[in-house]
């Protein structure tokens, strides 16, 4: 188990007159693949986002390498989602007028890598995302697996501390989903520290960590070993560990 | 039937609440152009209606001529020409005056009010003056009056009618207290019953204003000129001998011809008793004393059976009485009308061109919003057809909303129109020189409006097809795609690419905002060429109307003038480095009186086609070449003095003095047919530094008597100047306001668009303000090349398109080359402003939220 990275101490989130995170404490350890179930309307995603920067907590703190993040300005935020955090959503969200690899690009533009860098590493992760065949193509004239591996690959191109993935195989099928998954599993397996937020049991075996998310509450945590392909044991630890929550 | 109509008025609703900024703005720019429209066209029509008013209600004939001396049965012969209706005289006093220390360059002519219409008077503020005091022949105010025959019978009935020629049913006199006054004897001044009582504007008040001796009434538009007002003294100069009469300002009159700033000549009213001591004054002084002179104004008035046109009545007049050995100077009605509303004019007749291309932006605009609405919301229309709505109900829907938007801002802009037409009179005043009576001209304004209505519901219906033409199915299938484009993306210029990619995978969403700036900088451009051409003190004008170019004009009226010290003191101010000689001599061309320029070096003439003139030929103004139809190599006889030759035309020149109604000659030309041994010769000087002429003309009028200094301009220019430094100043605020509109309508759009897009970037670590400087720099981008189109399309049409609307007041050629106001303003301002108001309006970005990217993030 790394160190912790990102860690959040008495996370309360309102909408409203509407509670939806009562005072949860998490930590993310650096390299774990973490993934956080729970059912619709658990707060799963409010959290993925108050941990991200992405929303402000309502109460309670939290810190990105020891650095308060819940308090943080627009520029503190902006530079944080440029250079250390990455974002893969359930839709796509691709700039639709920007190339496959222009896409990948952008947001290493965007990070600061140099223009010569910025080339090299697109061509590299177009060669790793197998997207050399779509790469000039537009977003809408790609598969729905293809448009998700390319943005997969640009939350990646600037080397992020933290990706943060929501429901990244929501609307795919299973072959397309596999894939995505895949891809984060490799790139987990180089380091890259990952949070996902999924409903789906299939993904979350991808995870060495699993938090259960109940009302606004985490009721549960599993360890499991790191990913290493399909494995019925996993399978069923799992889902034991999801029966007993009441999944 | 309410079942049926009951769902398009949910539509109606939803529509409504989800459009309602855009049809804010879509309503504010309909409203300006009624306002700009409306109010332009309420000043233009008035104020013809105005002046054509005035000029009849003071007496001004069909054709009107100012003659010098006291010509026997003048008026008595003219009046039994066949052609002529009947003559009225209106006498007065020509004389140089001073007001301020400052001398006019030219002579004024007093007048009396002895006519049974009274003038209007103003007071300092354009107000239309309220009180009227109605005294004895003592003096004395009176309580009481009995209203009497001619005979001296008590009248006991009076009719009392309005403007129009309505019999008034009631009217208050009131004494100085404001108490009504119960009976009231209303005399003349010659003690006749007077026929017609006029009321003021608001139709309660009398207006009669008893001039008392040491008074003089002035037009407002003098106070542009001298700076002049209620308790200065204006000086007249009357004899050499029997001195001045100075006179006190007691305040403002309404002049029908010489009122406007337009004209050099002006005409003061004054008591009288202090009228007949002048007249007697100029009258019985030597010729080589007299500074005055005693004059009149003929109005000669053409039959109604007279078949004859303007120019060939005119002609007539000359041929067949002395009229042409008496007269002055003479003006057609329509020719006086015209001076009196040129600057109206001008004003107007832009703000009505820029409401034209305003009309054009609205329409830019809202077939650029409907656009952008039917893409918007394509997929709920496909739904709403899927579930059995005709698509001729959704497109009535949208008609009736913003043909609906369209009808209350050309509606709602009429009021606000009328107001600011009325300040806009007001504000007129010390240049037109009279208080414009404002109308509502309904018979053209309301159908007007509806033809205008008709225009955008055309347009509207037009540009709403498209909502028929959605397939349910295929619509609801469908996914946004973009075009693709390849354009360059850089870490140093990221908001820039940005941008750059942006317009070229979207055009279709900045062709409006292009087209405005294409308008706007094509009107801007040509009113900044204008403004260019005019210059900062109106040297355009100046060398437009002057007969040639010239810093200072001398013209000794006596022997006693000492020219060369005259001389001697202008080169002291500045070295003189050309001198020429020029007389201004009333002469017939082929029967028409026109005014010949006499320059004894003909080379300074402005000739724009032909030759320059010599003893043998004459030059032209298209203005005269169009009323003669003469053109070069074509003969015209010239007579001056009963002495007749015959010339050639050698050529047209350049010269709208008199809206163009003059020829050139040369000295030996004319010496043919007239005397050039007098006092006509002006001396002409060009100096080294021309910018010292005011103090060298400011020291001559001060220290030399009998003798007229002036340099190449007139008291009118200084109106036309500011009139179209407003002009200008207003169009850019009106296309500032209408940009503000614009681009707030456009960026709101945009951004409804693209919220999803900018949270993207957002995630990925661009920072708001980037994207901010990225949303702007689009318009800039795009404006900036719609600018460089409307400033192309203005270089290469402008000057031409110009020159023709010029031609009718005259000015024969108008080139303005490149300019700054003209062109580099334009394509500096216009990018600027749209740049400016995106990125104040883009502040909307920093809401942008990325949770926006989060489906069912509100869980």
């Amino acid at each position: 188990m790394g160190s912790r990275i990102l860690y959040g101490k008495n996370i309360i989130k309102k909408f409203g007159d509407s509670e939806v995170l009562h005072g949860i404490d998490v930590e993310i350890n650096e390299g774990d693949f973490t993934v956080v179930m729970g059912s619709s309307g658990s707060g799963k995603s409010t959290l993925l986002y108050l941990l991200s920067g992405m929303d402000k907590p309502s109460g309670g703190e939290i810190f990105y390498q020891d650095t308060e993040i819940s308090g943080a300005d627009e520029k503190e935020l902006t530079h944080l989602r440029a250079a250390q955090f990455g974002f893969v959503f359930q839709r796509t969200h691709l700039i639709g007028n920007l190339t496959v690899s222009e896409n990948i690009k952008m947001a290493g533009l965007i990070g600061g890598l140099s223009e010569k860098e910025c080339k090299s590493r697109t061509a590299e992760l177009i060669r790793k995302m197998n997207l050399e065949k779509v790469q000039d193509h537009l977003p809408s004239e790609v598969s729905g697996g293809e448009a998700q591996r390319t943005a997969v690959a640009r939350a990646v191109i600037n080397r992020p501390a933290v990706i943060f993935a929501d429901e990244p195989t929501g609307a795919l099928n299973r072959a397309n989903s596999t894939e995505v998954l895949n891809l984060l599993s490799m790139l987990n397996e180089n380091g890259q520290t990952v949070l996902l937020v999924t409903h789906d049991k299939e993904s979350a075996l991808r995870g060495n960590r699993v938090l259960y998310l109940d009302d606004g509450r985490i009721t549960g945590e599993l360890s499991l070993s790191n990913y290493a392909g399909k494995d019925a044991g996993r399978e069923e630890k799992l889902a034991g560990w999801l029966e007993e929550l009441g999944w | 039937m309410e079942i049926k109509m009951g769902k398009y008025k949910l539509l109606l609703r939803s529509a409504i609440k989800k459009q309602k900024s855009t049809l804010i703005g879509i309503f504010l720019l309909v409203f300006m152009l009624s306002l700009c429209l409306f109010s332009a066209l309420t000043v233009y029509l008035s104020g013809t209606k105005s002046v054509r008013e005035e000029m009849e209600r003071l007496g001004f004939g069909d054709f009107t001529v100012w003659v010098s001396g006291q010509p026997d049965n003048l008026s008595e012969t003219v009046s039994a020409l066949r052609d002529v209706d009947h003559v009225t005289v209106q006498p007065l006093i020509f004389a140089g005056y001073a007001i301020k220390g400052s001398h006019s360059d030219n002579e004024g002519q007093l007048l009396t009010p002895d006519r049974i219409v009274p003038y209007h008077f103003i007071d300092e503020d354009g107000e239309r003056l309220e009180s009227v005091e109605i005294k004895g022949e003592s003096g004395e105010r009176l309580e009481s009056m009995e209203i009497k025959e001619e005979s001296g019978e008590r009248s006991e009935s009076i009719e009392i009618k309005g403007e129009s020629g309505e019999r008034l049913e009631n009217i208050e006199i009131k004494d100085e207290d404001g108490e009504r006054l119960e009976s009231a004897g209303i005399k003349d001044k010659g003690g006749e019953r007077s026929e017609s009582i006029e009321k003021d504007a608001s139709g309660k008040r009398l207006e009669n204003i008893e001039i008392k001796p040491g008074e003089v009434y002035i037009s407002p538009a003098m106070r542009s000129s001298y700076d002049v007002s209620v308790g200065d003294t204006v000086t007249f100069e009357l004899s050499r001998k029997d001195g001045t009469r100075e006179l006190t300002v007691a305040g403002y009159f309404e002049d029908a011809f010489m009122g406007s700033s337009m004209i050099d000549m002006k005409s003061f009213l004054i008591s009288a008793d202090d009228w007949n001591e002048m007249r007697s004054v100029v009258d019985t002084a030597a010729e080589v004393d007299a500074l005055g002179r005693s004059g009149a104004m003929l109005h000669i008035f053409q039959s109604e059976d007279s078949a004859l046109s303007a120019q060939e009545f005119q002609k007539e007049l000359s041929e067949s009485s002395d009229i042409a050995l008496y007269t002055e100077f003479s003006y057609r009605r329509e020719s006086i009308q015209n001076y009196m509303i040129l600057l109206q004019n001008i004003l107007t007749g832009f703000l009505i061109a820029f409401s034209v291309v305003l009309l054009i932006i609205c329409l830019v605009v809202i077939g650029h919003n409907l656009s952008v609405v039917v893409e918007q919301e394509k997929q709920e229309m496909a739904v709403l057809k899927s579930m059995g709505m005709p698509g001729r109900g959704i497109r009535g829907t949208y008609l009736f909303l913003y043909g609906g938007v369209a009808f209350l801002g050309l509606f709602g802009g009429l009021f606000p129109a009328w107001l600011t037409a009325n300040s806009l009179v007001r504000a007129m005043v010390t240049s037109t020189g009279m208080l414009i009576r404002l109308y509502f001209p309904a018979s053209l304004i309301l159908p007007l409006l509806m033809v205008l209505l008709g225009v955008f519901v055309v347009y509207i219906t037009l540009r709403t097809g498209k909502i028929l033409r959605i397939a349910p199915v295929q619509t609801m299938r469908e996914t946004g795609g973009e075009r693709k484009v390849k354009s360059h993306l850089r870490g140093r210029f990221l908001a820039l690419d940005i941008a750059v990619r942006e317009i070229r995978s979207g055009k279709r969403r900045y062709t409006a905002v292009c087209l405005i700036s294409v308008f706007l900088a094509l009107f801007l451009s040509v009113i900044g060429k204008m403004g260019t051409w005019l210059g900062p003190n109106g040297e355009g004008l100046m060398n437009t109307f002057s007969v040639a170019d010239h810093d200072l004009g001398v013209q000794p009226f006596n022997d006693t003038v000492p020219m060369d010290e005259i001389e001697r003191i202008i080169n002291w101010y500045s070295p003189v480095r050309e001198t020429y000689e020029l007389a201004m001599q009333n002469v017939t061309v082929n029967g028409q009186q026109y005014t010949a320029n006499v320059l004894d070096d003909t080379r300074w003439f402005h000739v724009l086609s032909g030759d320059v003139c010599d003893e043998n030929s004459i030059l032209i103004t298209d203005t005269v070449a169009n009323e003669l139809s003469l053109s070069v190599g074509d003969p015209v006889q010239i007579t001056s003095g009963g002495r007749m030759e015959t010339y050639i035309v050698s050529g047209t020149y350049q010269c709208a003095n008199g809206m163009g109604t003059n020829i050139g000659m040369s000295l030996e030309g004319y010496a043919k047919i007239g005397d050039v041994s007098g006092y006509i010769w002006c001396h002409h000087y060009i100096l080294e530094n021309g910018g010292v002429r005011d103090y060298a003309m400011k020291y001559l009028q001060e220290h030399y008597r009998g003798v007229d200094v002036h340099t190449n301009s007139w008291s009118g220019l200084d109106g036309i100047v500011s009139t179209m430094h407003m002009l200008i100043a207003l169009i850019y605020l009106i296309a500032a306001v209408f940009i503000l509109i614009a681009v707030w309508l456009a960026a709101n759009k945009l951004m409804q668009t693209e919220t999803e897009k900018m949270a993207v970037y957002k995630s990925m670590g661009l920072s708001h303000l980037r994207l901010r400087l990225s949303f702007a720099l689009r318009f800039f981008l795009v404006v900036l090349l719609g600018t460089a189109a409307g400033v192309i399309i203005s270089e290469v049409f402008a000057d031409s398109v110009i020159a023709k609307i010029v031609q009718s007041f005259g000015i024969g050629e108008f080139h303005s080359g490149f300019s700054i106001l003209g062109t580099l303003v334009p394509l500096a301002v216009l990018p600027l402003l749209f740049f400016g108001f995106a990125l104040a309006f883009s502040s909307k970005l920093k809401r942008v939220s990325i949770t926006n990217l989060i489906s069912k993030y509100e869980e």
